[in-house]
């Protein structure tokens, strides 16, 4: 099953968060930020992976998120 | 793409410092016993193993309710000074007390996982209940300092 474009969106803002402890959070400002990347955050959050709508800081499943997207792009890249 | 990325992690230790002067009077002989042992906490979590899940949860739950009325009298002095602070003191004990409720929430949120951490996902767990828990005391230590220095000016000018 390939990967849909809002999934990509959602993969790619994740990949945004500097690590996957969460000692740093994201902010999306929707202003500026892309409608996809804005919407992505907002999916992010209703799955309870983000802390608010428009970034905030990784929840234990974000995390855990994380850890498996930068395992993923290691694979890929390797 | 415009994503900011926002406040980094500091050493609490390093925070604990900064504030500390501030709050050298007797009267605050409390929050510096509550200071001491958030950041006693801090460091002996790092000891727990899976199997002092049980001693890990109780240090936690005195340090948080601890730290909760802590929050709840910070948030009932805002309120009594209110009528005497200035717009800008306002908004920024305001934002101040919100990033301190949105960490406790973060921290909460880990402590839940690592109450329901099975003993292999202990480690991992535990490492993201103490990020977040270090993030809560410097917000603290942020919060504490932001209102002090609020008292104090209106100190000053009376």
């Amino acid at each position: 099953m390939p990967f849909s474009p809002d999934t990509i969106a959602e993969l790619n803002l994740l990949s945004q968060f500097e690590s996957s402890s969460g000692q740093a959070g994201i902010k999306v400002h929707k202003s500026g930020a892309s409608p996809e990347t804005v919407q992505a955050a907002e999916r992010l959050f209703a799955k309870g992976l983000i802390t608010r709508d428009d970034g905030g800081y990784l929840t234990p499943m974000g995390s855990e998120a994380v850890e498996l997207t930068q395992k993923l792009q290691s694979i890929l890249t390797t | 793409m415009t994503l900011k990325h926002s406040v980094g992690a500091l050493l609490v230790t390093a925070s604990f410092m900064l504030v500390g002067p501030l709050h050298a009077e007797p009267a605050d002989s409390t929050v510096d016993e509550l200071k001491r042992e958030t950041r006693e906490l801090g460091e002996t979590l790092q000891k727990y193993g899976a199997d002092q899940k049980d001693q890990a949860e109780d240090s936690i739950n005195r340090a948080l309710t601890a730290l909760d009325e802590r929050i709840a009298e910070l948030e009932e002095e805002l309120s009594e000074n209110w009528d005497d602070m200035s717009s800008v003191a306002r908004e920024r004990s305001q934002e101040s007390l919100a990033s301190l409720r949105e960490q406790r929430e973060r921290v909460q949120a880990w402590y839940n996982e690592l109450k329901a951490s099975s003993a292999s996902a202990w480690e991992r767990a535990k490492k993201g209940f103490s990020d977040a828990y270090d993030a809560l005391s410097e917000q603290w230590s942020e919060t504490e300092r932001d209102l002090t220095l609020d008292q104090e000016k209106r100190n000053q000018s009376i």
